[in-house]
């Protein structure tokens, strides 16, 4: 909060108005209210990371605790899988991508619409911020904040679970060591665990993943909010039942489902545009370029400034409710 | 330059006329109260000054054109309108550092110091004030703002009467300095009548008074007409006549004082008397506040 004092609080004023803030500040201090008012953007993704942590724990501790219960096939005395350790830090993604998502559609959809159902816009526009900065803030949410948060969750449910692999690893090996009459125990496993982890990848993919999602995404998230500034009331209704309908009256006059093809992608597709294919235990290449040269995102990103463009319109034309 | 200068403005919502050509000058340093009836285009002359709405005709607020230059307009205009629009999810704290963060001319300092003279702790949020807290808060902010132009719409709706004559004195006492200028509205006339320099009438959107206080004194007089000199005071053309315990009481615009000293008793009219006397018979009716 050290931003907090001015140092321009003893400006000698007569008549001459003080010059505005930079966008940058205003922005910033945007960004903060947005962090304030919905706390569930930090608290979300690192509730579901450490749920996860908490359900990987279990059957770690088990394996701690409990009798060991490795196959002894002829080769596996003394060496412990290393193949496929990735899954467990990479397993973090898909509900951290997912509860991300689930956030900035509940957001969006109040972002521009509680504050004007609680008349407190009449006090933001008594302050000397644009609607072009205030849309600018909440549309940098999804976009932006919401994939920083729970990229930084991520990261925090990797290093946790790792130390939890590092701990529990001597503690299985001692005890085989034990078990299985003097097997020798082969600590360089160890550093076979460690390479078995590709940890500059995983933390690459997942900051470029959560971006390349929120970007593929813009204009849906750009939409609610347009909504959510339009609709008096029953914003999800408004917001849904449009498309909804479109698609259906499609599939009644046309007998088409281009729309719904269409939406589906918008919502799912970004995985083969932003990675390659998957096969088996093997990590998927990242693919920026097919993604930056894939047409659909940038129109994306123009529907997605349209939309915006509009909600910013709306929030200076509309009186309170 | 005028503080606010306006020149036939005007403001349609679908066949209904808000504004209908509106003439308005603001001079700097004065406390100026709009007064009309509900519906009577106050809300929107408000909005129209503060750019919160678009409108027709030429409007000029501290040289800013409000609707396109809001958020300029803003760094040094500085507006409560209505009670209890604060966000009730926010910390007292918060607001201070919101708007410390985002107003240039903003004294935390100067905020802080009002608000250690109320019991709201700055630890609490909206939600958990009184409504007569949360406006002392309002004001707490808006005055550490260094605005030219203060603009209050019914700042004290539905306070009880301790907190409405604090508001005002608090206004006056720690904020008015003749460098700035109040725009004020409300309905409670009596309360803000002896703090006020100007008075604007609206009725129907249109400005059916502008005068200032001084100038009201010497221009209007109100008479307690002896009963059998009644017919000679209706001769004088009284803009509003009302009966008080079987004697007539009339109002008198631009006649002298000393034609009127013998027909009874005479004074200045309160404000209140003076509004139900002005208002177009139709809109009176139901307006007597």
């Amino acid at each position: 909060m050290s931003m907090s004092t001015t140092g321009l609080t003893d400006l000698k004023s007569e008549d001459a108005a003080p010059g505005a803030y930079s966008f940058a500040r205003l922005m910033a201090w945007c960004v903060r209210r947005e962090l304030w008012e919905n706390r569930s953007i930090v608290i979300a993704p690192f509730a579901i990371t450490g749920l996860m942590i908490f359900a990987i724990l279990i059957p770690v501790v088990k394996l701690a605790v409990g009798p060991l219960q490795f196959e002894l096939g002829a080769d596996a005395r003394g060496a412990f899988p290393t193949d496929g350790l990735w899954i467990p830090y990479a397993i973090i993604a898909a509900p951290v991508l997912a509860i991300g998502l689930l956030v900035a559609i509940a957001y969006c959809l109040n972002a521009l619409h509680g504050e004007g159902r609680d008349r407190s816009i009449l006090f933001w526009k008594s302050l000397p911020v644009s609607d072009f900065t205030t849309v600018m803030s909440k549309a940098g949410v999804p976009l932006v904040l919401v994939p920083l948060v729970s990229f930084a969750a991520a990261v925090v449910a990797q290093v946790v679970i790792f130390a939890i692999v590092l701990l529990v690893f001597p503690l299985v090996a001692a005890k085989a060591h034990l078990v299985w009459n003097g097997m020798p125990v082969d600590y360089r496993a160890m550093g076979r665990v460690w390479a078995g982890v590709p940890a500059g990848y995983l933390t690459l993919a997942m900051l470029y993943g959560l971006f390349a999602t929120a970007l593929w995404h813009a204009p849906i998230y750009a939409w609610l909010l347009l909504v959510g500034g339009w609709a008096r009331r029953l914003v999800f209704v408004w917001a849904v039942a449009p498309v909804a309908g479109l698609m259906i009256f499609e599939q009644i006059a046309f007998g088409t489902q281009r729309l719904e093809a269409l939406f589906e992608d918008r919502l799912l597709g970004i995985g083969p545009r932003a990675f390659s294919e998957m096969g088996g235990n093997e990590l998927p290449d990242l693919t920026p370029l097919r993604l930056l040269s894939d047409p659909g995102l940038w129109i994306g990103l123009v529907v997605a400034a349209l939309f915006l463009g509009a909600a910013v319109l709306l929030r200076r034309y509309r009186q309170p409710m | 330059m005028s503080c606010i200068k306006a020149r036939g403005l005007r403001k349609n919502f679908g066949s209904t006329v808000a504004l209908d050509g509106v003439d308005l000058t603001v001079e700097k340093g004065r406390i100026v109260g709009l007064i009309g009836p509900n519906g009577a285009g106050k809300s929107t002359a408000l909005n129209a000054i503060l750019g919160l709405t678009p409108f027709q005709g030429e409007l000029k607020v501290m040289g800013r054109d409000p609707w396109s230059e809001r958020d300029a307009l803003m760094l040094d205009t500085c507006f409560i309108a209505d009670v209890a629009v604060l966000p009730r999810w926010m910390k007292v704290q918060q607001i201070l550092d919101y708007v410390a963060g985002v107003h240039p001319a903003f004294d935390r300092s100067k905020a802080e110091g009002f608000l250690a003279r109320t019991s709201i702790n700055k630890r609490s949020k909206v939600r958990q004030l009184s409504k007569g807290m949360v406006t002392q808060l309002h004001l707490a902010v808006a005055m550490a703002i260094d605005a030219s132009l203060l603009v209050l719409d019914e700042p004290t709706l539905g306070l009880d009467l301790l907190f409405r004559k604090q508001f005002y004195d608090t206004l006056l006492n720690d904020y008015f300095d003749h460098r700035r200028t109040i725009l004020v509205t409300t309905h409670q006339v009596e309360e803000i009548e002896h703090v006020l320099t100007d008075v604007i009438f609206i009725d129907r959107g249109r400005i059916i008074l502008s005068c200032s206080m001084d100038d009201l004194a010497a221009r209007f007089a109100e008479v307690t007409v002896n009963s059998q000199q009644a017919a000679e005071a209706r001769a004088l053309n009284p803009i509003g006549e009302r009966t008080v315990l079987g004697r007539s009481i009339m109002l008198f615009d631009g006649v002298a004082r000393e034609r009127l000293a013998g027909l009874g008793e005479v004074r200045t009219p309160t404000l209140a008397d003076l509004f139900v006397a002005m208002m177009s018979p139709n809109t009176a009716k139901g307006a007597a506040t």
